[in-house]
């Protein structure tokens, strides 16, 4: 097993684009090839070992491919677009993170910016931390956002969480912002704490699951259904357990069942926790 | 003074087919060969290659209040279509509606020298005029739309013949003085008005609110009117019912009630459908062009569709409405006041819809069916069918029929019932293909000194490489050539000269009649002094002489 540890030596002052960044790239390559690594920081083509120390390294079984350390807030596209691999980052890290990926697994230890895994088709990302405004979403003027794999944030998210997702499943364990599973068409957004207003507005299909319970301030395109125990939680309970994050309520907890957006059909739902 | 040598020279507007000869440049123009060989003479040696005239565009959507807010509207198209600046060129971006800047250089690296915007409403002239500036290289003009304008169905009102032909002279004179056009474009004439008035879709002999008018009158009464101001491009005529089955009957009976007057039809392939039993798609291609095929007075160009994104754009807004309620995506609508109206709606053609299945087979029916090549043009009405940007595959599907069948594979296979293109085995020339690529459409723009590389004629000269892949060939010139100077070499853009404004010399022509100004200021939301594009938005703007 071979590691690729990169450490940033200095925050650059401008935003630098690294979708160099991915396992699918440095795979296979020396040190050297990996500094030579182009990199765009503010308008200027620089190179990948002008910012950071890279050591390649043998490592046990558990490395991950791809180890970047340092407070990469200024780093955007960090993990866009990888297919495989493991890749984990010590820190803080900027927009796009994960967009694009399609395999493989993004560890976070940190907070991440906007448009952490739009568009995503696969793989897995997990960020310790707190992650921005549009997670999972579709970029501005896309029809269709994330279309699969898993995401987990730990901590809370900014607005418009799962905009116009497909498929796939989002895990916010802390609160969500403004609008959350804006104009879904399908996948599950689980909020373990509460959204803030509008959540699920002009939704398709697709599932927002709010575990912190009601009140919700729902709008009026939505109407309340039933109250039961969806087989569906099941498996995602067992998914998010799988990918070591289980909620803390139970997979068998019973959810009061909304459906709407009436607007858009009325196919989508929000489901809301009951306690006991 | 420049000269290209070793190249074979298509020239079809001086019958020169492929003949091996050397071009001489001076002062932005074709000049004779000098009797001795002049001192400071750069040479670009064309051997292996084939030496165009400067491509002419004269259907393309590149700039005004429309083309912008197909910009605005679609981030979707600039997120993976970029170009950084270079030491010559600045930075763009956008595929199907691309930036002013990119849009002149694109043109530009597939070897066009002229380009046209084809629909412009008298008030959105100015903007249009400022993007067309904007455009890098390429000498520009404009069409103004004129087939829903109050004052020209006012007119046409009028029950005495004589007085309504002058009147309707005189102000099509003014409109396009006033908007510093070239041509007179008309659009679904009364049909967008009487969508406004919540009427249905009109046919040619329907009265059209507020004036009774029909588009029968209207489409024959500007045709007259460019004809007898004798502009050197012919009224440029989108029919009605654009993109709808069975649309082929109001296509003939349009051509028919315009028999003996010039006239040119644009993008003819969104006008070419039969209906089948079930009320969908056929192709009408065949009868449509047997009747151009008949009428050496008509020349069309086809609007070729080209799968992938597109973004529809066009005057004729209940168009663009019925485009929307297909899939209820984005759709952006301008009401133009008493001028027009406008729609956007963005699209993606797909080779497996048998409906664009269809449409892809009726644009190359069409190219392969009209025998004379300088009466049909290729054009993919950019960006409606597609973006212009596919022209060296479209170029390919017309030069190599084994090509076109790999395509015909890739189709939904119903396509075969609908159409008879996998009939047709006709193949085009490099002749062929520089005359509907720029010497037609310079023939029929009355641009004398255009699509041709006769003594006299504007240094704009493209240089291909020739190879069997004619899709590489035309992507890439090895040069172009504008207005003497070289600014494209290998397919990249080496110096960015400034395009000129074409304009039409219509004279003086008279004021607006008293009448029409005071329905103009009592209802129009700028003054009559306010409206006219000034002098400054068109500096130095070439006019092409009227011969009436
Ligand atoms: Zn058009």
């Amino acid at each position: 097993m071979r590691t690729v540890t990169l450490t940033l030596k200095a925050e650059p002052p401008v935003s630098a684009e690294a979708e160099q960044l991915i396992p699918d790239v440095v795979a296979g390559k020396t040190a050297e090839e990996v500094r030579r690594l182009p990199l765009l920081v503010g308008n200027r083509r620089e190179t990948v070992g002008d910012w950071f120390d890279v050591v390649v390294d043998e490592a046990e079984a558990a490395a991950p491919d791809l180890l970047l350390r340092g407070d990469l807030v200024r780093f955007k596209r960090l993990g866009e677009g990888m297919s495989r691999g493991a890749m984990v980052v010590e820190g803080r890290v900027g927009f796009h993170a994960g967009a694009r990926m399609s395999g493989g697994s993004l560890t976070i230890a940190g907070d991440a910016g906007d448009f952490l895994g739009a568009h995503m088709a696969g793989g897995r990302i997990i960020v310790r931390g707190d992650a921005g405004h549009y997670v999972a979403a579709a970029y501005r003027g896309e029809k269709t956002g994330m279309k699969g794999g898993t995401i987990v944030v730990t901590g809370s998210v900014g607005q418009m969480v799962g905009a116009r997702m497909r498929r796939g499943l989002v895990y916010v364990q802390g609160d969500a912002g403004d609008v959350a599973g804006y104009n879904m068409k399908g996948g599950t957004v689980v909020v373990g704490g509460a959204p803030a207003a509008r959540v699920g507005a002009r939704m398709v299909r697709g599932t927002v699951a709010v575990l912190g319970g009601e009140p919700l301030e729902l709008l009026p395109t939505f109407s309340y259904a039933c109250t039961y125990a969806p087989t569906f939680w099941r498996v995602v309970h067992h998914e998010l357990a799988r990918v070591g994050h289980a909620p803390r309520v139970g997979p068998g907890v019973t959810f009061r069942r909304y459906c709407g957006d009436v607007n858009e059909g009325g196919r989508g739902e929000v489901l809301a926790a009951q306690p006991g | 003074m420049l000269r290209v040598t070793n190249g074979r020279v298509h020239d079809p507007g001086n019958a020169v087919a492929g003949e091996v000869r050397d071009v001489w440049l001076d002062g932005g123009k074709v000049v004779a060969e000098p009797a001795a060989e002049p001192a400071d003479v750069a040479t670009l040696d064309a051997a292996g290659c084939v030496v165009f005239p400067g491509g002419v565009e004269l259907h393309s959507h590149v700039a005004g209040s429309k083309v912008n807010a197909g910009r605005i509207m679609c981030p979707e198209d600039h997120v993976d279509h970029y170009r950084c600046r270079t030491d010559v060129t600045r930075a763009g971006c956008g595929h199907t509606v691309p930036t002013t800047y990119l849009t002149g250089y694109e043109y530009a690296r597939l070897g066009y020298t002229t380009l046209f915007e084809a629909a412009v409403p008298p008030l959105t002239a100015r903007h249009a005029h400022e993007e067309l500036r904007d455009i890098p290289i390429l000498d520009t003009g404009c069409y103004t739309v004129m087939g829903n304008n109050h004052l020209v169905m006012k007119v046409l009102s009028d029950p005495d013949e004589e007085r309504r032909a002058a009147r309707l002279r005189d102000l099509v004179a003014w409109l396009l003085h006033a908007t510093r056009a070239y041509a007179v474009k008309i659009v679904n004439p009364g049909g967008v008005e009487s969508w406004k008035w919540h009427g249905g879709p009109v046919d040619l002999d329907t009265s059209v609110p507020p004036y009774g008018v029909t588009p029968r009158r209207i489409l024959t009464g500007l045709a007259a009117a460019a004809d007898e101001l004798g502009l050197p491009h012919p009224v440029h005529v989108h029919l009605n019912h654009l993109g709808v089955p069975g649309n082929v009957a109001v296509t003939l009976a349009s051509m028919q009630a315009l028999a003996g007057r010039r006239a040119h039809f644009t993008h003819l392939q969104f006008h070419s459908y039969e209906a089948t039993r079930s009320g969908s798609y056929a192709s009408g291609a065949p009868a449509v062009a047997e009747s151009i095929n008949q009428h050496p007075e008509f020349t069309c160009d086809v609007g070729q569709l080209v799968f992938g994104p597109a973004t529809t754009m066009t005057s004729d807004a209940p168009m663009e409405f019925r485009l929307h309620h297909l899939h209820k995506d984005k759709w952006a609508n301008s009401d133009i006041e008493m001028e027009s109206g406008a729609g956007v709606v963005p699209m993606r053609y797909s080779p497996r819809q048998l409906v664009n299945a269809v449409q892809w087979c009726v644009g190359l029916e069409l190219m392969l069916l009209i025998r004379d090549p300088w009466r049909v043009f290729l054009t993919t009405d950019h960006p409606n069918a597609g973006p212009f940007v596919a022209y060296p595959m479209i170029v390919r599907l017309l030069m190599d029929r084994e090509f076109r069948r790999e395509w015909l594979e890739k189709l939904n296979p119903r396509v075969r019932r609908f159409t008879t293109l996998h009939e047709l085995d006709r193949e085009y020339t490099l002749d062929e293909i520089a005359t509907v690529t720029r010497a037609g459409q310079a023939r029929v723009l009355g641009l004398a000194d255009k699509g041709h590389l006769g003594v006299g004629a504007d240094a704009d000269v493209a240089v291909y490489r020739e190879q069997g892949d004619r899709e590489r060939m035309f992507a890439a010139p090895a040069w172009v050539v504008k207005g003497g100077e070289v600014v494209v070499r290998d397919g990249e853009v080496v110096a960015a000269v400034d395009g000129r404004p074409l304009g039409v010399d219509l004279g003086d022509p008279p004021p607006l009649a008293a009448d029409l100004a005071e329905q103009f200021e009592s209802y129009s939301s700028v003054r009559l002094a306010n409206y006219a594009v000034e002098d400054a938005y068109v500096p130095d703007q070439v006019l092409i002489p009227c011969a009436p």
